[in-house]
């Protein structure tokens, strides 16, 4: 990496980083930093175009929903649900697989093979029918969401922690660790957990991203949570009837998620470039 | 040679298991996960119904022999009956498989021309403006939702422009918005991986020393690195494909387009569960089998495949 190349990536990181915190603390305070109430109807005020255009105000900078809720309040509130959401998702999965991975890499022999047997079983299902068919049979609560998404999201950390943990139980340090007769656990927590840990960073940054777009997916086609609770998906599905007299419903609440996940995936990518300089491509 | 062909068993035998449990999650999920008897019993049903259903599941039985009947109703085609239609599950699938099939090949091929083209195009010029364009614009690519990017089509090319109908299914101009909606995302991944496959490739001493021989480059790049690369790209692009076909759900839900996607969806709003868990059924054993004719097919294209070093 040249030293121009660094500045760029600098600024680039710098501007993600300024994003990701704006999204944290519109997902922990967005309900008291919202201008409005974005359920509050006010159908005066149904489907008021955003302020730079002819009839906008600035009391309603992006415009409001079809039934008058304010979209700006409602972005800053919804970002509570997909911020709860990926990381809750992301720390259960996570915490999961690296589990199974580790376990099943330092073990090998047949826990490594029903591991990873259970891991193909689970990739053969489609992640959005398991959902649907899941969220069918436990009703759609945000606590339910969490769960299908952790449940199915688990095989990639266990697969790459395994990989890993099978290339580190080759080396020295963990075989002298295993000749001194350190219990197995502790073998896994203190020397070869660290030296996985750079990698499950980076795989858990770019799978936020992917949550994310995976809760709004639900919202969007109502299996998520319910209304009154604002999410950017469900305020997708709202405003798609409205295409054809009003875009700002539909088009706010995407670009909200666009730059979210697009800031995960650049942190992400960003991670591994300095972690890991081989991977560069 | 024994190696090969054990290999060969090896998949086979993998993709055997991987039916099985696909049947035993959804099995569990059903009847562990929810009540079998709220699920798959339309909602207005009576008590006494409800009760002869209890008996004809056996759910006096134990888990092991209720798991039992409904394997081997699977494996004889018989995934229940819907009650919105009241028709056999299988047959409603069969019913709606060919729009979703339909749609699902326009988009990977979408995702296959754009894709291969310009990863090709970013390979041959790295880190020109050309190669830096499409690294952003499949980063995007990869970060906007099927959902949103549907929706953002309709409203330009349908509602702005009046070029294309915003749903339905009719004819090849209905086919087009669909096709780019769902092939999104596979367009990115399959850009971002045949650029960084070619760019390997160009790295190999064969390659070199054709270039060196003074080969004609597109005669490198089209015949001696696309031939590498193919098993590669192959196993990326039917990965692709096996999501598109998932991913049909959302984007037939948008453009109201009639296939098993949609079905799905009104099937799960409507509580039609059997229609949901058959869905669930025979999409996941489509998906193994697809993945199976891939690595067969590898197997017989790439005679490395399966030995051992």
């Amino acid at each position: 990496m040249t030293l121009l190349n660094l500045r760029s990536a600098n600024l680039k990181i710098q501007i993600t980083l300024f994003v990701l915190i704006v999204f944290v603390i519109l997902g922990l305070f967005g309900a008291w930093l919202a201008p409005y109430d974005p359920t509050q109807q006010d159908l005066s005020q149904a489907l008021a175009p955003p302020f730079w255009h002819a009839g906008g105000t600035t009391a309603h900078l992006l415009g409001t929903a079809p039934l008058g809720q304010d979209i700006l309040s409602g972005i800053m509130v919804g970002a509570q649900v997909s911020l709860l959401v990926s990381l809750c998702a992301v720390a259960l999965s996570g915490l999961f697989g690296v589990f199974i991975g580790l376990v099943a890499g330092y073990r090998g022999g047949w826990v490594d093979t029903v591991c990873m047997r259970v891991a193909d079983i689970q990739l053969s299902i489609p992640f959005i029918l398991l959902a649907i068919v899941m969220i069918g049979a436990m009703g759609p609560k945000l606590s339910n969401v969490i769960f299908v998404i952790a449940v199915t999201n688990w095989v990639t950390y266990a697969k790459v922690v395994r990989t890993e943990t099978m290339r580190l139980r080759e080396r020295d340090f963990v075989k002298s660790a295993r000749v001194s007769a350190t219990p197995t656990g502790l073998i896994l927590l203190r020397h070869i957990l660290p030296n996985v840990i750079n990698s499950i960073v980076v795989i858990a940054t770019l799978d936020i991203g992917k949550v994310i777009i995976f809760e709004s997916g639900l919202s969007f086609l109502g299996l998520s949570v319910q209304p009154p609770t604002p999410s950017w998906g469900a305020m997708l599905a709202d405003g798609r009837k409205y295409i054809s007299i009003a875009y700002w419903p539909s088009m706010f609440p995407g670009i909200a998620i666009f730059v979210v996940v697009l800031c995960f995936n650049f942190l992400g990518n960003f991670l591994r470039t300095i972690w890991d300089p081989q991977s560069k491509h | 040679m024994n190696d090969r062909w054990r290999y060969l068993l090896e998949r086979l035998i993998q993709a055997a298991v991987c039916v099985w449990g696909v049947s035993v999650i959804i099995f569990c999920i059903t009847h562990f996960i929810g009540d079998p008897v709220q699920l798959l019993m339309p909602a207005e049903a009576s008590q006494a119904d409800r009760l002869a259903y209890q008996q004809a599941l056996g759910l006096d039985k134990s888990a092991f022999e209720r798991y039992i009947i409904f394997f081997a109703n699977v494996l004889q085609g018989d995934l229940g009956q819907s009650y919105r239609f009241n028709t056999p599950v299988l047959a409603l699938i069969w019913d709606k498989f060919p729009a979703t099939f339909e749609l699902a090949v326009a988009a990977i091929v979408f995702a296959i021309i754009v894709g291969v083209g310009s990863g090709i195009l970013c390979a041959i010029r790295p880190n020109t403006w050309w190669d830096h364009c499409f690294e952003w614009l499949s980063l995007s690519g990869m970060a906007a939702p099927t959902f949103w990017v549907g929706i953002m089509l309709i409203m330009f090319f349908s509602v702005e422009l009046r070029w294309l109908p915003t749903s339905g299914r009719s004819g090849l101009a209905s086919l087009v918005l669909p096709a780019i909606t769902l092939g999104w995302y596979s367009t990115a991944v399959i850009s971002r991986m045949t650029r960084s496959t070619l760019l390997e490739t160009l790295e190999t001493d064969f390659i070199k020393t054709s270039v060196l021989k003074g080969a004609p480059s597109h005669i490198i790049i089209f015949k001696h690195c696309l031939k590498f690369m193919l098993p590669t790209l192959l196993t990326i692009i039917s990965l692709q494909f096996v999501t598109l076909l998932a991913g049909a759900v959302i984007t037939e839900t948008i453009f109201s387009w009639p296939g098993i996607g949609r079905l799905l969806i009104q099937s799960a709003y409507g509580g039609d569960y059997p229609v949901v868990q058959g869905i669930t059924v025979v999409c996941s054993i489509i998906f193994v089998l697809i993945q199976l004719a891939v690595d067969v097919v590898q197997f017989f294209l790439d005679p490395r495949i399966g030995h051992r070093q």
